[in-house]
């Protein structure tokens, strides 16, 4: 993101995608909504419309009533993150990330009009802004003091740990590398797995971890956590209350048959407790019972770390202290690995279009989708066999076409994307 | 509690994110985007940014999120088109206290069919319903989002309720027999290019 004042919606668009919309977006300045309609009537809703709808259709009342449901954890699942942005954002200017940001002497409470520019300082020289966006000392320009300040961005905000980690969503991570990259904040991977190369999907994210008990951020530890290291200031997240004991898991997604780490943290009265054995205890989707699938001793931190291998269904996973504390669980769901090849037909007017996937059950619903110039669109569906595969036979094409298949979701694992197949014209 | 937030109250600014957060991820995916999250994520920095210019109310603040987010959903509909890239189911991060796995994953689908069924309606329809129901606004507060009538909306939001109300998976959730989920995930979207006003398709 660039130029983005508040304001400058078409400036900003341009600037990240050349390609201009046909039409003119609403403004997203803010305060400053247009009121287009002034003779609009007061509004008849929800007692006319959706009101008389609903209570005539029960099945539309059902919908309405999941549409606005309760949050679910995973909608809320982001909040420290949300709360590392806001405290960062209150910083001083140094230390915020990105372009320099608008001066405090530019437009009053309202934000200006829709043909405002971006407000200059008086007296800025257009031939070097950026010199008269620093302050005269220079930050910038030495490095103890850069050191310094983001020393205090990551005290201050709890952000940086989960930068480092790259635990943080793509765009904050990006902002935190923006603000800390000198100092090894990698940059965030934006793009998800390629059609073309990849035979699965989903593990790519891993920073979307699982969460502290409490809705913390994912603050996926390091794989090997640093003896002696201040695990305590700058680790995982710190447990709900004293007596805590707190797990995180290292990505929330992965592919079946892989492994996963999981880092507990034992604290009483906020203080961490070494030297105690933990265990991790594993319910597997649709099994209804928790078990012990390994444990460990928490270390100078009050860390423990636990990996777990061969994942193949989604699971919950908890740890278990000495004195029956238990941490709240996270889940980890599991990608199932598709592959889809692609054949001339017998009669060679038609393609057979197989997808195999060797983890999933007999049964599991496979979507077939054609690449239409500008999305997928799904246009057969059927059942993976015996022997986890499914045939799709499609018309040869008058020229090439690109498929790829889907296999929906279960509770005992995500959904998964095949690779791309060509089906060529004869 | 926007005036709190506005001067620097955490706990105001957690109770705002609280409020707003879940219906914006489910209007994105009503949108289409294939990463809701990061996009709600791109909508709070500038919403966070912009914060200290804001003059309105608390409806219009929420009126100013979803506008937001909407133009950042359109923004991340661009560069997916360039990049193609597969969607990815989202992550189920956190048990609830008490649920099981398949319990939370389940309910979780729930509101996700139901969500795939409201971006099953035309973009007009399904915008006018998501802002309505999921994002809570006024009929006004919509029209102004999509850049159309009061009027205009109403009429949007009336054909989409009674399409939705026709739909016999609709009818069937109330009887809980409504197909497999996932058959109508919203197809992410390069149909979002269409908010503009100009998409292809």
């Amino acid at each position: 993101m660039n130029a983005d004042f508040p304001g400058h919606f078409p400036d900003d668009r341009r600037a990240g995608f050349p390609d201009e919309l046909p039409g003119d977006l609403p403004d997203d300045r803010p305060g400053d909504v247009p009121d287009e309609f002034p003779d609009a009537v007061s509004d008849p809703l929800p007692g006319d419309l959706l009101g008389d709808i609903a209570s005539d259709e029960p099945g539309l009342d059902v919908l309405l009533s999941l549409l606005a449901a309760e949050p679910a954890p995973d909608e809320l699942a982001g909040e420290s993150a949300a709360l590392a942005m806001f405290r960062s954002s209150r910083l001083p200017a140094a230390a915020v990330p990105g372009p320099p940001p608008p001066e405090p002497s530019a437009p009053g409470p309202r934000a200006p009009g829709p043909h405002a520019s971006r407000p200059h300082a008086p007296g800025r020289r257009a031939s070097s802004p950026r010199e008269h966006s620093r302050p005269a000392s220079g930050w910038r320009s030495r490095p103890a003091r850069r050191l310094a300040a983001a020393v205090t961005l990551a005290a201050a905000a709890g952000f940086a740990v989960a930068a480092y980690a790259e635990a943080l969503p793509a765009p904050l991570q990006h902002v935190a590398y923006g603000a800390l990259g000198f100092a090894g904040v990698p940059d965030s991977h934006h793009a998800g797995p390629a059609t073309t190369s990849s035979n699965q999907t989903g593990p790519g994210q891993a920073h979307g971890g699982s969460h502290a008990p409490g809705g913390a951020p994912a603050s996926a530890p390091p794989p090997s956590p640093q003896p002696g290291s201040s695990a305590s200031a700058s680790g995982p997240p710190p447990a709900a209350g004293p007596g805590a004991l707190s797990v995180i898991a290292a990505s929330s997604r992965i592919v079946a048959g892989g492994s996963e780490t999981f880092t507990g943290q034992l604290t009483a009265q906020g203080r961490a407790v070494a030297g105690v054995r933990l265990s991790l205890q594993e319910r597997v989707a649709g099994q209804p019972s928790w078990r012990p699938v390994g444990s460990a001793t928490t270390g100078a931190g009050g860390r423990a770390v636990v990996t777990v291998a061969d994942l193949t269904r989604n699971a919950g996973f908890r740890l278990v202290g000495p004195g029956r504390e238990l941490s709240r669980p996270v889940l980890v769901i599991v990608v199932l690995p598709v592959s889809a090849s692609a054949a001339i037909g017998p009669a060679r007017k038609s393609d057979t279009l197989t997808v195999s996937s060797p983890l999933a059950s007999p049964g599991n619903a496979v979507v077939l989708q054609i690449w239409t110039g500008l999305r997928w669109r799904s246009v057969q569906v059927s059942s993976l066999n015996a022997a986890r595969e499914v045939t799709f036979v499609v018309r040869a094409p008058a020229r090439s076409r690109e498929y790829r298949m889907v296999l929906l979701p279960t509770v005992a694992h995500a959904m998964s994307v095949s690779n791309t197949v060509i089906a060529q014209p004869r | 509690m926007l005036a709190r937030t506005q001067s620097g109250d955490e706990a105001a600014f957690l109770g705002l994110w609280r409020s707003l957060q879940p219906p914006l991820l489910r209007y994105l995916r009503v949108l289409g985007c294939d990463d809701p999250d990061d996009v709600a994520s791109e909508t709070w920095l500038q919403v966070v940014r912009d914060l200290h210019r804001f003059d309105g109310d608390d409806e219009d603040f929420r009126r100013w999120v979803f506008t937001v987010g909407r133009h950042r959903a359109i923004d991340a509909a661009r560069a997916r088109l360039r990049r193609r890239v597969s969607p990815v189911a989202d992550g189920l991060d956190s048990l609830a206290d008490g649920q099981t796995v398949e319990d939370q994953v389940l309910d979780g689908m729930s509101v996700r069919k139901a969500i795939a069924m409201l971006a099953g309606l035309s973009q007009d329809q399904a915008e006018a319903v998501a802002l309505r129901v999921i994002a809570g606004l006024d009929t006004p507060a919509v029209a102004s989002i999509l850049g159309k009538s009061p009027g205009a909306v109403r009429v949007a939001l009336h054909r989409g309720l009674r399409a939705l109300a026709a739909d016999p998976r609709v009818q069937a959730l109330a009887s809980g027999t409504a197909a497999d989920p996932g058959l109508d995930e919203p197809t992410p979207g390069p149909s979002l290019l269409a908010l503009g006003g100009g998409g292809t398709e």
